[in-house]
């Protein structure tokens, strides 16, 4: 009986955090998009105040994505064709933006695309623009990882619940 | 028949009720549907055994 109980508590634990581990993934979301917002910030700050070189300014910044860019880039891409070029390596299963969605890649796109391509007021509206965009799209994303957060612990606990009871 | 089989399948009954409400107000109400159906699977193949032990005892004591 005793072992029946330890090996319930034992189902009813790893399905909870099996649910917590599919939670993780909204999580990541906010977190990647948190960064690339504090690059393309930092990206604004180099380029447009500091005039700094585009490539210099992308590998100047802590953002992994914008470092793969501008190292592309030192291959003689533009930015757009740098930032098409690292797509697909991004979007893979454990790539930088394997949690991002289409909605994201979007926003990235139009960014992307045309940075580098006009003069210094004309970049800064792009990147305020785009930056106004991924900040709402972080809020949006903090609330959709909360409510993950919760429904697939409490999934994965009922889950274990019953599959406990299923055992005993 | 063990009474903790129909409490076993009571408590299941319950915890399937409260995944399919929880998942109907997350907006995901295929994966309900879904859920529900798993638990009914899941009881009916509990029982199974039971229903063809009733009906043979059914059958051996009307002599069909």
């Amino acid at each position: 009986m005793g072992t029946r109980v330890a090996l319930a508590l034992c189902v009813v634990a790893s399905c909870t955090l099996i649910g917590k581990s599919l939670a993780g993934k909204a999580r990541r979301r906010v977190t990647a998009l948190k960064q690339i917002a504090d690059g393309l910030r930092n990206l604004r700050v180099n380029v447009v105040t500091m005039f700094i070189p585009m490539r210099d300014s992308l590998l100047r910044t802590d953002c992994p994505l914008l470092n793969m860019i501008g190292e592309r880039m030192g291959e003689g891409m533009s930015a757009g064709e740098a930032w098409m070029a690292c797509k697909p390596a991004a979007r893979r299963n454990g790539g930088i933006c394997d949690a991002l969605t289409a909605a994201d890649f979007r926003i990235l796109d139009g960014v992307f695309v045309k940075l580098g391509q006009s003069e210094r007021e004309t970049q800064d509206n792009l990147l305020s623009e785009s930056l106004h965009e991924l900040e709402r799209s972080v809020d949006a994303a903090r609330a959709k990882a909360d409510e993950a957060d919760r429904l697939y612990v409490t999934l994965g606990l009922l889950v274990g619940l019953m599959l406990a009871l299923i055992v005993i | 028949m063990n009474i903790d089989f129909v409490f076993k399948i009571a408590g299941i009954g319950i915890i399937i009720t409260v995944i399919s409400q929880i998942l109907t107000r997350a907006g995901r109400e295929d994966i309900a549907t879904l859920a529900t159906l798993s638990g009914l699977v899941i009881v009916l193949m509990m029982v199974a055994g039971m229903i063809s032990d009733f009906f043979t005892g059914i059958r051996s004591l009307f002599s069909l």
